[in-house]
Parts: C-alpha cells; sequence; structure tokens
C-alpha cells in the first residue's frame, strides 16, 4: 500500500506544476544557439549578397563529402558560387564546415525537422539553403553572446531550462 | 637537369652540410644541393631560366672566414666551399624574409587559385611562421584583367620576375615586365595594353611559373587539391610535350606543367595550356550521324547508336572491297589507333590505298625528305641536342614560335646560354629572327634558291665536310653551277655579305676548322609543313619539296647528318605525323617501313593478321575475306583527287585532323570528295567542312579522352594517358574499327591499346623495343629492336638514313 504512494509521487508533485510536453508542431522547440541543425547559407543582409566567396574549405573538410560545391570564375577575375548542393542524408552534423569558413557564410542553422517523403528532398540547392539561412540571426548584429555562448534569453526558455538544468526538476 | 652553368667540364669539390658534393664548376649552390638530395627552399628560383636572386629564401649559411649568409640560387659552388642549408642563422634569416613578406601579401589563401601548391604557403609552413610581429593594413587591389586568359593581382605578386624571365627567356617575346619601383613596383604589360594586342603567345607559362597566385588563370576556379591529375602528352603538334590534365567531375580543368619532366621539361605553349578548351569544346561530336541524300538538294542528317552506324557503314563498305577504297588515317590519332586503320585498310578492305590526311605542303615535305634520307622522319637527331651540342643553325620556314613552340623555346634557351647562333630564313617577324645575328627574309618564292645560294657558297668556299663528299657529289655541285652569289643575291633580295655569312655561320659556327670533327655542330629546323599553299603550290615560301631537299643538302654537305647537334628537323603539324608514317599509314609501305612490294614482309604480316579471319564475311553482299596483303603501291593522298575524278576510288573513310575542323583539307580533294559513293569520316568536331560532305560521321575521342602511344616529331614515342572519359558518345579509333573490322568477319580482339602496341612491338622492327612498362617514365627514341636497346636518338647511314644529295632544281 505505502509503496503504491511512493510511487505516485512523482505523478502527484508534476500534477500542479505546468506540463513539461510540448504541443509539437503546434509548438515548437527553442534550440540551444550553438545546436547544430542543418548547415545553411547566409546572406549580408544589407546588401543581399551571398557571404561565401565559393573558397571550397566546407567542401573539403567535410567528413561524409556530403558538400559540393560548384566555382564558376567570375567577372572579376575572383571565384563566384555557381551551384552549392548538400546531401543532407549524409551530413553528420558535426559543423565543421561551419568552423571552418573564413567569412561564416555557412553556419549550423537550428533547422531540425528534416524527415522528407522520398530521398531527393534530402538534397539541398544553393537557394535552399539560403533561404534556411537567411532566418538566422547574424553574429554581429546579435552580439558575441549569440554564438559565444548560451544567452540568458535562451536560457529562460523551457528548453534552456531543461537543458541547463535549471529550474524543471 | 641543364642549367645554365653547365658548359665548363671543369668539376669543384664542395660540401654541403657535410656531405661531398661534385659538380661541374659554375654550379650554383642551389642545383648542387639538389643534386646531393638535399632541398633548399626557394621562391624566385626556377630550373632553365638564369638566377635572379630576389626572394632571398634560398638563403645558406658559407662557412669559413669570408663566409656568411649568401643566396645559393646565384652563386656557384667554389672548390673546398662548406656550406650549411639549414642552419640556425639561416633559418632565422629565411623567418624574418618570411615575415617581411607576409605583411604585405594578400592572404586570401581559401579564394585564391594558387593555395595548396603555392610556394609562399609552403615555406610559410616550412619555417613555421605562425604570427606576424610586423603588420599594417593591406593594400587590396581588384584583378587585372592582362587578358582573356590571364589575371594578375597585384597584392598577391612578390616581385621575384619568374614570369618576366620567362617571357622574356624562354618564349622570346617580352610581352610582360616589371614596372615602377619601391611598393608601386608591379607586373605590367607595356602601356598597359591588353596582352592580346602585344607580342604574348598566350601560352600561360607566366602562371605557370608564378609561385604565388599572382598570375592567374581565368578560366580556372578551382584548388588543386580537389583535381585528379593525369600525366599525358599533348595532342596538338608533334613536339610531344608531356602535360599534366588536371580533371574533376569528368571535365578537364586545367593542364599543368611537370617540371623537368618530358621532352619540354614542363614548359608548354599556348596549345598546350589551353587545349582543354579543344577538347571540351561545345562543337564536338557526340553521337554517329549518318547522312542520307533525298532527292536533288535535300540532305538529312540524323544521330543514331553506335551499332545502327556501324551496321550501315559496313553494309555499304562491303560493296568496295579492293582497290576502289582508300583511307586517309589522320596523324592527330595515336599509334594503335593508325595501326588499326591501316590493319583495317590492307587485312580487311584489301586495299592498298592508305596515306595520312595531310595538307600539300605536308606531302611534298614527306615526298622530299624520303628523296633525301631515304626515309620519312621527322627529325635526325633529338630535341634534347639544344641543349648540349648545337652551336649554329639553320631556322627556315614560318614563325617556329608558332609552329613548333617549345622547340623554339630552347632556341631561345640555347642563344642566351650556349652562345648558339643561328640563321634565320623567315617572312615571318618573329623574335627568334630580331634575337638571331641573320635574319633573312627573301622574296617571295626563292627561299630554295636562297638556301641553293648558301650550299654553292659552302661548297665553293671550302667550309663543306670532307666526309661529306659522295658519288652524288660532283652532280650536285654541277647542279648548282648557277646559284652563284651575285645572281641568288639578285634573285632573293638578300645582299652577297648575308648569304656568305649566313653560309659561314651554318657551315662553320663562327670558328675555325679544328682536326677533329672539322666544325661544331648545327642542325636545320624548316617548318615549311606548315606553310599556307593555295590551290595552284605557291606559297611565301615556294615549292616545300625543294626548300626540303635543299635543307637535306646543306646538312649533308656540312657533314651534319649523323652527328649529335646536328641533323634536320621538319616539324610537320599533326601530333603523331611520325608515327602514322612509322605506322604504315602509307600507300607503299606496311607498318615499320617495310615496303608493301616485298613478298618478304608482306608474308610477315600475313601470318600475323589473315588468321584473324573468319571462314567467310559476315555482310550480306559479296565481300570475301583476304587471304593476302595488296602489293602494289596504292594511291597517296596527291594522287586521289585525280583518282576520284576518274572513278577509280568510289568508298573512302577520312580521319578528320584537329585543323581540319576550319580548313578543309586541300581545294582539288574536297572538290572530288563529293564524287566519292560512299564517304565515312571520323571526327572529333560536328559540322567540319569534311564531315558535311561524309554519309557516316563517326565520333573520335581526342588526346586526353583516350591511351595510346604518340611518336613525337624527333622520334620519342610516348605515352598518352586517359584523364577524362570521351565526350558523347565518341570512340576510340581501335574501338571504331575492331566494331567494323568484327562485323565484317574479321577478328580483332583488342581489349586495351597495350595488346595493340605488343603486336607492333613484335611486327614491326622499330617499335621491337616498346612497351607501356618501358614508356612509363619517360619517352623512347625509335627504331629500338629490342626490350634492351635504349632507343637511337640519332639516326645516321647505319641506322635508317640513306642520305642522298639531290641535285637542285634549275634556277627561277
Amino acid at each position: 500500500m505505502f509503496d503504491e504512494v511512493k510511487g505516485f509521487k512523482v505523478t502527484f508533485m508534476r500534477l500542479f506544476k505546468p506540463a513539461v510536453t510540448i504541443m509539437y508542431p503546434e509548438e515548437k522547440r527553442h534550440m540551444a544557439p550553438r545546436y547544430r541543425g542543418l548547415p545553411s547559407l547566409r546572406t549580408d543582409p544589407d546588401t543581399g549578397e551571398a557571404l561565401c566567396v565559393a573558397c571550397g574549405l566546407c567542401a573539403r573538410i567535410c567528413p561524409t563529402s556530403c558538400l559540393e560545391m560548384h566555382v564558376v570564375p567570375s567577372e572579376e577575375g575572383d571565384r563566384e558560387l555557381g551551384e552549392f548542393i548538400l546531401r543532407a542524408g549524409r551530413c553528420m552534423f558535426c559543423g565543421l564546415c561551419s568552423q571552418v569558413c573564413p567569412v561564416d557564410a555557412i553556419t549550423m542553422s537550428h533547422e531540425y525537422e528534416l524527415s522528407v517523403m522520398d530521398r531527393d528532398g534530402l538534397i539541398y540547392t544553393k537557394t535552399e539553403l539560403a533561404s534556411i539561412g537567411g532566418q538566422l540571426p547574424n553574429w554581429w548584429e546579435a552580439g558575441s553572446g549569440a554564438f559565444a555562448g548560451a544567452p540568458d534569453a535562451w536560457a529562460g526558455t523551457r528548453d534552456g531550462k531543461a537543458l541547463l538544468g535549471k529550474g524543471v526538476d | 637537369m641543364v642549367t645554365a652553368t653547365r658548359t665548363e667540364q671543369k668539376m669543384v669539390t664542395g660540401s654541403i652540410n657535410g656531405q661531398e658534393v661534385t659538380v661541374p664548376a659554375g654550379t650554383v649552390i642551389l642545383e648542387a644541393a639538389r643534386m646531393a638530395g638535399i632541398e633548399v627552399p626557394n621562391l624566385c628560383f626556377q630550373p632553365l631560366m638564369r638566377a635572379w636572386g630576389s626572394c632571398r629564401i634560398c638563403t645558406v649559411e658559407i662557412l669559413g672566414k669570408r663566409g656568411g649568409l649568401i643566396e645559393s640560387c646565384a652563386t656557384p659552388l667554389g672548390d673546398g666551399m662548406e656550406v650549411l642549408t639549414h642552419s640556425p642563422g639561416v633559418m632565422e634569416a629565411r623567418q624574418f624574409i618570411l615575415q617581411m613578406y607576409l605583411i604585405d601579401h594578400a592572404l586570401d589563401c581559401p579564394t585564391c587559385d594558387k593555395s595548396g601548391e603555392c610556394y609562399l604557403q609552403d615555406n610559410t609552413y616550412l619555417h613555421n611562421i605562425h604570427a606576424n610581429p610586423y603588420r599594417r593594413p593591406k593594400l587590396a587591389q581588384a584583378y587585372e584583367h592582362f587578358s582573356e586568359l590571364i589575371d594578375y593581382k597585384w597584392d598577391r605578386c612578390i616581385m621575384c620576375n619568374r614570369c618576366t624571365r620567362v617571357c622574356d627567356e624562354m618564349i622570346g617575346v617580352t610581352a610582360i615586365e616589371s614596372a615602377f619601383r619601391s611598393l608601386e613596383s608591379t607586373i605590367a604589360p607595356a602601356y598597359g595594353e591588353d596582352l592580346t594586342d602585344t607580342m604574348c603567345t598566350s601560352c600561360g607559362m607566366c602562371i605557370a611559373v608564378c609561385p604565388v597566385g599572382a598570375l592567374t588563370d581565368r578560366h580556372f576556379g578551382l584548388h588543386p587539391w580537389e583535381l585528379d591529375t593525369t600525366e599525358t602528352i599533348c595532342g596538338f603538334c608533334d613536339v610531344g610535350c608531356t602535360i599534366n590534365v588536371e580533371a574533376n567531375r569528368g571535365i578537364v580543368r586545367r593542364s599543368t606543367n611537370l617540371w623537368e619532366r618530358g621532352t619540354n621539361h614542363g614548359y608548354l605553349c599556348e596549345r598546350g595550356k589551353w587545349g582543354q578548351e579543344q577538347v571540351q569544346h561545345p562543337g564536338r561530336l557526340f553521337y554517329p550521324t549518318l547522312r542520307r541524300r533525298e532527292g536533288p538538294t535535300g540532305v538529312f542528317a540524323y544521330e543514331t547508336t553506335w551499332d545502327e552506324a556501324i551496321d550501315q557503314i559496313a553494309e555499304s563498305l562491303a560493296h568496295y572491297q579492293g582497290e576502289q577504297f582508300a583511307f586517309l588515317a589522320s596523324p592527330d590519332n595515336t599509334n594503335e589507333e593508325t595501326y588499326v586503320a591501316q590493319l583495317f585498310t590492307r587485312a580487311v578492305m584489301a586495299s592498298p590505298n592508305i596515306d595520312r590526311s595531310m595538307s600539300g605542303a605536308q606531302a611534298n615535305v614527306a615526298e622530299a625528305t624520303v628523296r633525301g634520307l631515304g626515309v620519312d622522319v621527322s627529325n635526325t637527331n633529338s630535341m634534347q641536342e639544344l641543349f648540349s651540342d648545337v652551336k649554329a643553325g639553320l631556322v627556315v620556314g614560318p614563325d617556329l614560335g608558332a609552329t613548333a613552340p617549345v622547340a623554339s623555346y630552347w632556341f631561345y634557351h640555347s642563344q642566351i646560354y650556349r652562345e648558339a647562333q643561328y640563321v634565320v630564313i623567315s617572312h615571318d617577324d618573329y623574335p627568334l629572327g630580331w634575337r638571331s645575328p641573320l635574319f633573312l627574309k627573301p622574296r617571295p618564292g626563292t627561299t630554295a634558291t636562297l638556301l641553293n645560294g648558301i650550299a654553292r657558297e659552302i661548297l665553293s668556299q671550302g667550309w663543306a665536310s670532307p666526309a661529306a663528299s659522295s658519288d652524288s657529289l660532283p652532280a650536285f655541285r654541277a647542279s648548282l653551277e648557277r646559284f652563284d652569289n651575285d645572281h641568288v643575291s639578285e634573285v632573293t633580295g638578300i645582299s652577297s655579305e648575308n648569304i656568305r655569312a649566313a653560309a659561314r655561320l651554318y657551315a662553320t659556327a663562327g670558328t675555325k676548322p679544328n682536326t677533329e670533327n672539322q666544325y661544331p655542330a648545327s642542325l636545320i629546323y624548316q617548318s615549311v609543313a606548315h606553310a599556307g599553299i593555295d590551290a595552284t603550290g605557291q606559297s611565301p615560301y615556294g615549292d616545300p619539296d625543294e626548300i626540303t631537299a635543299a635543307c637535306i643538302n646543306l646538312a649533308i654537305i656540312t657533314g651534319n647528318i649523323g652527328r649529335p647537334g646536328g641533323g634536320i628537323a621538319s616539324p610537320r603539324g599533326s601530333a603523331n605525323f611520325q608515327g602514322a608514317t612509322d605506322m604504315g599509314a602509307h600507300p607503299a609501305l606496311l607498318p615499320g617501313g617495310l615496303a608493301a612490294s616485298s613478298p618478304e614482309a608482306r608474308l610477315r604480316f600475313e601470318a600475323a593478321w589473315m588468321p584473324q579471319w573468319g571462314e567467310k564475311a559476315t555482310t550480306s553482299n559479296g565481300f570475301v575475306p583476304v587471304r593476302s596483303l595488296p602489293a602494289q603501291k596504292g594511291l597517296s593522298v596527291r594522287e586521289l583527287p585525280d583518282a576520284i575524278e576518274a572513278g577509280r576510288i568510289k568508298a573512302m573513310i577520312i580521319g578528320n585532323t584537329i585543323g581540319g575542323r576550319y580548313e578543309p583539307l586541300d581545294a582539288r580533294l574536297m572538290a572530288a570528295l563529293e564524287k566519292v559513293e560512299y564517304l565515312v569520316v571520323t571526327d572529333a568536331y560536328a559540322e567540319t567542312p569534311l564531315g558535311n560532305l561524309a554519309h557516316a560521321v563517326l565520333p573520335m575521342a581526342m588526346s586526353m579522352e583516350k591511351d595510346g602511344t604518340f611518336t613525337a616529331f624527333d622520334r620519342t614515342v610516348q605515352r598518352l594517358r586517359a584523364a577524362v572519359p570521351p565526350m558523347g558518345e565518341a570512340l576510340g579509333g581501335i574501338e571504331i574499327f575492331a566494331r567494323l573490322a568484327r562485323r565484317m568477319g574479321y577478328t580483332m580482339a583488342y581489349r586495351n591499346p597495350a595488346q595493340v602496341m605488343d603486336e607492333i612491338a613484335k611486327l614491326v622492327p622499330g617499335y621491337g623495343g616498346v612497351t607501356y612498362a618501358r614508356l612509363e617514365r619517360d619517352g623512347l627514341n625509335v627504331p629500338t629492336a629490342s626490350y634492351a636497346d635504349a632507343g637511337t636518338p640519332i639516326l645516321d647511314a647505319a641506322h635508317l638514313l640513306t642520305p642522298q644529295l639531290v641535285s637542285a632544281r634549275s634556277m627561277p
């Protein structure tokens, strides 16, 4: 008898606290700032130009060779990004591409909803990656904290609390 | 390794890092260290070019009282010199110099084409420069477009002047030079003009020698680590340069240089550097195309599959077995392909009519060479002798810098470093002429007269070699009777002093006779095979036949045949012209120059070829297996137009050349081809003048797309390797003719070109020692009789040649 009550202890304690369940997909998780979602391409918010200088280091360092960069020599003499392909089925979200990028053009986004109905959907092109990357804050606007450490704003969210071990149990 | 300073033979002994090194006197420390296996880092040193000493990375320490830090690329190793290449003092000095370079260097490595093969990058790693105490804001500058191919980025340039040196010393054009001083110093074309408006040949050697990414290829936008490299032979002329073809994703991205490799020592010309743009041209022919004539004007062409094309061609050609069939083999194709082509003509079609597809001038030169030397060789000697033995020479014909560019580089090199002197006889204004003691421009059509005048002058002045006296000499001397100096001067417009000076320079190299060798060696390069020739056989140079004969006569009377540094060379144009001749693409000669009229020679080939025939042919008409090879002489390319007009030739296969893309073969032949009942053309490009006449056009793989061997003009057999798959459905010649032969009932079971070469080595005397294994590292000069035979770089009377003075034709 006592054992049963003891077993329900946690249940009764949670009864009066707000629900932890996230009502996905209506409600989305807040991802940690350094969460490694789908790699994405960013553009300069002022000019709208792609930040990528087409050096190809991301494609070079990629351990699974999931990035493919097609470079075209530009009119000015340097190089331009022709097509950029990410085979997300192969990506292991290690983030090396964003680390190696000399101009922060490729960053790990917070995009985690990557399920698709067929394998072709796992192949992302330049424009798709740029539209994902366009939603990200820029580090020079968000301040270094956005990428250097966990900001307080995120720490206040339920996900933040859960992950940082504060608040929710 | 040939260096500028290795002309003296005195040896000196010094020590480098405690290691005893004995080198010829005058060898710089850097070279001596390399010979000892010690690599001295450097930025501005380029083999074969003069020392510059601007980068100071090659600093070494010389021990002793008068020692100290000194640049090793410009200091000759002295007797008893003790050198340290990596002492702490040296390393500190190098680190300091590199830090100085890195102050203003752009450091945009991620987007620099050179990144990964950059000498500055390598040296920075090598010397562990991880931080730079010296800093200032970078002086960025945009790319400067030197031409549509070459870009210059100033902020990457380290002003080592490798590019300007190569442009000046090798290419001979001095299209770019360093300009301004101090911080403003830059590399620039004269007056900042676009390079295409200058003397620039677009050879891209400035890009190739640039140790950093200052000069870049505008058409290239990848990193070296993304590319797969294939060492192969350039397929655009018969010098036979080794190129490094770099491809990725099935596309050749660039051709680079393998320094100190091949006949070209890594140097390339425009065609070699940008040859891939011809191979990957959008105008390539992708699919077999059949053409049906419908009605008087309607021509209907359609692309089809290989099976259908081979079916139709086999069924059609089967009507024309025997002498009504003729084959013109493309001299752009490999030895193996040409061998298979002539095998197809002789053993399957039973026709003796096979020749190289060549222009009138090429045919003239080939015929005259056979008359004078007994065999058709493009070069009796090796091009490498320009580095060692040549003292003087005669350069005749169109701009050598355009016809055989890399050969012309060695002429400049021997002029600068070996003090060789040349007489240039040309109608083109080009730098070799300007830099030579004598640049003669005879009146149009009188080049042969001038050469005969020079020959007469040599004979009458007693400069001829005593070894040259032969049975044909009196007749030759008599035929020159009317070419006396004054008369020749009147006809050619060259002063009689200049004729005498040219004769003296060629025959004696300006020296007095010595007992051993009479006079120093002199060579002749004549490029009249490239001379434009119109329908009436006129060119600014006159009859190529006569010029070739006159050149050979000159070489014979001065005793320059069969002698290192002598000989006679005639670059013919197509990459494998020499090989096509050797492989039997000749109306009278079986492979290896064996006469088709000789029963023993025929027996030799019949024994190998005839067993491949089945019991009966597999085509649906009166085609029969061939049991013996045709013995009679076939029709040469020059006899074909008349034979076609007369209805003796009814079906033909023509291998189109690369040059045939725009220029039709020969006006008379092109007109006659309309009358050929069935014409098959193998072509790399679509819509060529020749292809448009054909009933079937078959796509042919080009040089970067197939394996095989090429025989360069100095008879160097070299290995051609496939870097990329052929465009579209193009196939190599072996496969095309093997399929065709198989369809007709003759089994050609070659699985790869190496098998064909094995068969060639068995059957063809001069190629007896050629195997792919031996060609893996270096070329091999044919003739080479066996696997133990190292090859024959110099031909003489004991090797193939039967030099014969041919009397000069009468004076115009």
